[in-house]
Order: structure tokens, then C-alpha cells, then sequence
């Protein structure tokens, strides 16, 4: 009996634990948040509800929750408490949806920011291709978007140095527009039609081609006869070295005196002083001779060297070159239509004064540049080269050789397309 | 008389002229090597951007600004909790969902008095400006008079509203309050032309149809998905001349890297 009543209490009490959430769902002035609500919420404060009112609490005690009473003594002292039904919960609708606050920007796992890339419009440094300036000036490889400085040392090399690469978010938007009416569906539908033929041609094409290649590659085996023709030039090039080698044996050459004369290219001048080395090798033991031999030898193994010809001589000075050179915009978003202002500024940061300093900035597509409206803070000659792709290159020449520690800057402005 | 070995050389001679024939034509008419396109504009309204949801990322419960523009004198609404608020007046601006078609009601149409236009907005991407700029750059869809009277004359009018692509762009100067639009065939896909051209953000479709709601399913309204109000955008004067201004010439398609 007891154990009866025991039972029909304890499912009681889970039935009433179970009405008591469900009604908790349904009721206002209950919740059932989750860990992600509260991530949300908690610290959106809401103009009818207090704002000590957290949904960790509706949780820990979802029975109590049901109760408008329990609500009013959580207020805090001085907010009105409200009479009639409980407090709406935070997710309940309390009029125009204000959305979930935007989020930070967010970036795929692995991937560094700014993302994505086509919603930027990118300005400086020397992205994809090196930049490459040669002697006569002339630049290689200058891609869109690149800023570059280059200049000349006291030593005669130019040296390249790149600005830092500005992003700047502009998207830029554009529609493709398709008019439909009752005549063109018709039309539509005809060059379905006509499609599905042309696929079943195209397979069967391809089984004849593959037919072909094969006689292609027969032809090509009757070309490795070259190969044993190869074989007879090494044997050649074998018994020339192997003749010239009996000739050069310094073995013999102390004791067949006639070697000497078929040294080749021996100046008559030289040849007393030959014979009389071979007078002293023939006074001298045989070992010494042959010492005396190789050593006459050397000159015309150094004659036969082209290094001297390829040396170069240097006189370096001391001391480093060295241009640092920065870009920055005036703004870091942009709509089309709106202007941008770009500063670039070098320093020559090294210990030796450098020459012939030109900046050049190849503008991207996005931006056109504001006629006269560049500065430059140092006297020097601008340059507007247009490209073949309607975009521009801008070039500063700077007149003056930069000292030691002197700086510079340029200015210019852009619309952005 | 035709000997054995001419009759045979004969039919060798066929053979590799019709083999040569279909090699040409092969090559004339072979498929293109594109990617394939499963999704078409004509689609219903939700049906693309519902499979943009499925490639994951930040997309689902983030409210796309959006800037809907219509002729001065014309007023804008959405469709909110099964019914149109008033109309704002030429620009409205709005968070919407991606994925979940919006329908939209334009109404005071200049030279077409009495006229309702009912068109649907469907997002399939968003934007990912940097902290604080979201409204500054919303997505931009801006009707044109010409299309407003076509789609009263009973035409079909489908736009795809696409990013461009920064490193292939258009060379030639907009200006924010107004959209280029490129028109293409009949019996091209906006959509795909837009995927070649930079990454489509929105489907905008409008013909004549009239509300016929279901009361029970709201489906003329799409069972009204949430929607959040934007605050207006400074926005400048442009004169309507320039809104209306369109290039037919359809740019080259390619990207350079």
C-alpha cells in the first residue's frame, strides 16, 4: 500500500515537474534559453524588462520562473513593477525586431584578414610579379596596384624598395538585368532543343582522336636511331684524349728531347730560353728536370684560363643605402565616387647619400587619379603614363641627390570608380 | 572493272573523310569547359539562396543591409508579419536574411498612377565590412522607371545584383546611388553571366503579378520572414536621368588572377 502511494506520488510529482515546464514554454514571463540566448542577450538591455533579469536565472529554477511574483521580487529597487501579466522574456517580440548586434568581422579558420578580397581594393607594395628595374631605367613586372621606389647608390647599382600595401574597402556593386516576355519563353525553349544533339556528337568524336594519337607515337620510336650516333661521337672524343695524353706524359718529355718542339705555340723568342732549361735539365738528375718541366708548363695553362678576362674591380665604399618608404590613405572605406588622398613618404635611413630617387605608383583600376593634384615637398618632375588597360602610372623624378637622413613626401588624390 | 584493293581503298577513303567530317565538328560544336551551373535566375524565389545556407560560414541570422531604391515620387514597403507597413519614400533600407525570399510592394509610381508592383528580393551572400561600417555599405538594388513600365506592361524583369570583381573591373565612374546594369539575351542566365563577372549577392524579381495571398499559408508574402530596420543612409542627390542611364554592351568576362 505504501509502496503504491509512493509510486503515485513520485509520478505525480514528474507529472506536475513536466506541466510546470511546459507551461514555463508557453507562458509569458518564462524562458527557455539556452547556453547560445545567453551568449546573446545577457547584455542587451531591453525597455520593458529589468536589467538584472538574466536567463541563467529562469534555468537554474524553472518551476519558481512560472510565478509573475517571483519576477517582481527579483526587480531592483526603484524599477516600476509591472501589474497584469509577467515581464516578456528577452527573445519574445516587444516590437520592431532589432536583430542580433552585427557581429566582429570574421575570417575562415587560417586565413588573415582582410576577407574576403574582392570587397577590397588594394594600393601599394609589389604584389605577384618582382618588380624588376634595369640600367637604362626601364621597369619590369610593375603590376597594377604596386608602389615602388627606386634609386641609385654611390656605387652605381639601383636598388628597389616597396612601399606597404594599403586596403581599402570599396565594394563596388553592378546588376545583370534579363527581360522576360510571353514571345522570348518560346524562343527559349527552341534552342533547348537544339542543345541536346550536339553533346551526343561531341562524345562520339572522341574515340577517333584517341585512335590517332597512337600512330604518333610509332613514328617516334624510329627516332631513337639517333641515340647510337651519339654513342660514335663519344668514341671519338675517347681516342683524342687518349693520343694527347701520351704526348703530355712528363715521363717522356726529360728523355725524347723532341717534345719540346711539339709544344705548340712557342714564340721564337722563347726558345733559347727553352734550350736552356733543357741544358740545366740535362745537368740536373732526372727528378729535377721534371720539377723544371711542369713548371713550364703553368704559363700556358693560365693563358688557356678566361677568368681574368671576366674579373671585374670594385671599390666599394663604406657604408650602407638605404630608402624607407611608406604609403598610407587619407580613409580606410570608400564608396565610388568619393575621395582618396594618398601620402607617400621616403627617408634615406642609410649612411651614404643616394641619387636619381623616382617613385612610381601604378594605380589600380578603381581609382582615378585628380588632375594636378599631387605635391611633392622636394623639387622633382611628375609623370602621367597612361596604361593599356585605362589605368595609370604615376612617377615622381626626384632632381636633387637625397643627403643622409633627409625625407621627403608626396601627396596625391584619387576618385574611387 | 574495280578490283578488290580499289574497292577497299575506296572505303578507306570514306572512312577517313567522315572521320575527319566529325573531327570538325567536334571541334566546332564541342560543350563548353565552364563549370556547371546546377542553379538558374529563373528559379523559384528562395530556392538558390536556400543552398547558399548549406556552404556554411557566418551567413545564417546575419541581417544583410540592403538598400532598395525606386524612382523619386515612389514609395517603398516590405512585407512584415504578413503585411506592409507604410511605404517609405524612394529608399528604403533593411536587414534581411540570406536564403529566405522578401517580397516587396512599390506603389505611387511616377507615370503609372494606380499601379502596384509586387517584386521579391532573395539574398545569396553577404558582406563582411569591418566593425561599424554595415549600413554605410549595403547591397544596393535600384529600379529603374523603364523597368517599373515594362513590368506593368506585363514583362518579366529579373536582375542579379552581383560584387564585382576588383581585379577585373569596369572601367567607368559611378557613383554610389547608382547601379550599372549590363542587359543580357534571352536565353542567357543572369545568374551565371554575374558568377562570371564578380559573386552574385541578390536575385531581384518583378513582373505584374498581384497579391492572391493564401490567408492560411501567407505564401504570396513568404510567410513574411524577420526583417530589421536600418536607420537611413546619408544619402547625395543624383539626378534621375543618371539612375536610369544603362550599358547595353555586355564587358568582357574573365578574371586576371
Amino acid at each position: 500500500m505504501s509502496k503504491t502511494m509512493k509510486t503515485s506520488s513520485r509520478s505525480y510529482l514528474v507529472l506536475s515537474v513536466f506541466l510546470a515546464s511546459m507551461m514555463g514554454c508557453i507562458t509569458p514571463g518564462t524562458t527557455s534559453s539556452g547556453p547560445l540566448e545567453k551568449q546573446s542577450f545577457e547584455n542587451i538591455p531591453r525597455p520593458n524588462q529589468p536589467a538584472s533579469l538574466t536567463v541563467s536565472d529562469a534555468n537554474s529554477k524553472p518551476i519558481h520562473r512560472a510565478s509573475p511574483a517571483a519576477h517582481q521580487q527579483r526587480l531592483p529597487a526603484g524599477v516600476a513593477t509591472q501589474q497584469g501579466p509577467a515581464t516578456l522574456p528577452p527573445q519574445a517580440y516587444t516590437g520592431p525586431n532589432a536583430g542580433i548586434p552585427y557581429p566582429a568581422p570574421w575570417t575562415p579558420p587560417g586565413i588573415l584578414g582582410p576577407f574576403p578580397e574582392d570587397e577590397y581594393v588594394y594600393q601599394g607594395g609589389d604584389a605577384y610579379q618582382l618588380t624588376n628595374v634595369a640600367q637604362d631605367f626601364s621597369i619590369d613586372n610593375l603590376d597594377e596596384e604596386d608602389t615602388i621606389a627606386h634609386y641609385h647608390t654611390l656605387d652605381g647599382k639601383i636598388e628597389i624598395e616597396r612601399t606597404n600595401r594599403i586596403p581599402i574597402y570599396a565594394p563596388r556593386f553592378a546588376s545583370i538585368r534579363r527581360i522576360d516576355g510571353l514571345n522570348q519563353y518560346r524562343h527559349q525553349d527552341h534552342v533547348y532543343a537544339v542543345d541536346s544533339p550536339l553533346a551526343l556528337d561531341g562524345t562520339a568524336q572522341n574515340i577517333g582522336q584517341e585512335q590517332v594519337k597512337q600512330h604518333v607515337s610509332t613514328q617516334r620510336n624510329i627516332g631513337t636511331r639517333a641515340s647510337s650516333l651519339y654513342r660514335e661521337n663519344q668514341k671519338l672524343r675517347d681516342m683524342a684524349h687518349q693520343v694527347a695524353s701520351t704526348e703530355d706524359s712528363q715521363m717522356l718529355k726529360p728523355q725524347v728531347g723532341d717534345l719540346l718542339n711539339t709544344k705548340v705555340n712557342i714564340k721564337n723568342s722563347q726558345e733559347a730560353q727553352l734550350s736552356i732549361q733543357q741544358q740545366t735539365a740535362l745537368a740536373q738528375s732526372d727528378e729535377e728536370t721534371v720539377k723544371e718541366y711542369a713548371y713550364d708548363l703553368l704559363p700556358y695553362k693560365i693563358l688557356a684560363n678566361n677568368r681574368i678576362q671576366t674579373n671585374y674591380h670594385y671599390e666599394i665604399a663604406d657604408g650602407n643605402s638605404r630608402l624607407d618608404i611608406k604609403k598610407v590613405a587619407s580613409k580606410q572605406d570608400a564608396l565610388p565616387g568619393e575621395l582618396l588622398e594618398f601620402t607617400i613618404t621616403f627617408k634615406n635611413t642609410g649612411d651614404k647619400a643616394i641619387g636619381n630617387v623616382t617613385i612610381v605608383d601604378h594605380l589600380s583600376r578603381r581609382l582615378a587619379y585628380v588632375e594636378d593634384s599631387q605635391n611633392c615637398t622636394v623639387e622633382s618632375e611628375f609623370f602621367v603614363n597612361p596604361t593599356g588597360k585605362d589605368s595609370a602610372i604615376l612617377r615622381w623624378e626626384i632632381i636633387e641627390p637625397m643627403n643622409v637622413g633627409q625625407s621627403a613626401q608626396v601627396t596625391f588624390k584619387c576618385r574611387v570608380r | 572493272m574495280i578490283s578488290s584493293f580499289q574497292k577497299l581503298t575506296i572505303a578507306f577513303t570514306v572512312l577517313a573523310v567522315f572521320t575527319g567530317a566529325n573531327s570538325l565538328h567536334a571541334q566546332q560544336f564541342r560543350p563548353a569547359p565552364n563549370a556547371h551551373y546546377p542553379n538558374h535566375a529563373l528559379m523559384p524565389p528562395g530556392h538558390v539562396g536556400s543552398q547558399m545556407l548549406l556552404r556554411g560560414g557566418p551567413i545564417p541570422g546575419y541581417f544583410q543591409p540592403t538598400q532598395v531604391r525606386c524612382p523619386q515620387g515612389g514609395k517603398i514597403a516590405v512585407a512584415n508579419e504578413g503585411k506592409f507597413v507604410a511605404g517609405q519614400p524612394s529608399t528604403l533600407n533593411v536587414g534581411l536574411l540570406i536564403g529566405s525570399p522578401y517580397r516587396f510592394k512599390i506603389t505611387e509610381i511616377p507615370g503609372l498612377p494606380g499601379t502596384e508592383l509586387f517584386p521579391t528580393v532573395e539574398l545569396l551572400d553577404r558582406l563582411h565590412p569591418p566593425a561599424g561600417l554595415e549600413t554605410r555599405f549595403p547591397i544596393p538594388i535600384h529600379l529603374t522607371a523603364q523597368e517599373l513600365r515594362m513590368a506593368a506592361e506585363g514583362m518579366f524583369i529579373t536582375r542579379v545584383i552581383y560584387l564585382e570583381d576588383p581585379t577585373n573591373p569596369v572601367v567607368v565612374q559611378d557613383d554610389a546611388n547608382r547601379q550599372r546594369f549590363f542587359d543580357v539575351r534571352f536565353n542567357e542566365d543572369p545568374l551565371r553571366v554575374a558568377d562570371q563577372l564578380g559573386r552574385p549577392m541578390a536575385i531581384l524579381r518583378m513582373g505584374s503579378k498581384q497579391p492572391r495571398m493564401d490567408r492560411q499559408t501567407g505564401r504570396f508574402m513568404f510567410s513574411s520572414p524577420p526583417v530589421r530596420t536600418i536607420m537611413p543612409v546619408k544619402q547625395s542627390n543624383v539626378p534621375e536621368d543618371q539612375l536610369q542611364r544603362a550599358i547595353i554592351s555586355t564587358p568582357s568576362i574573365g578574371r586576371l588572377r
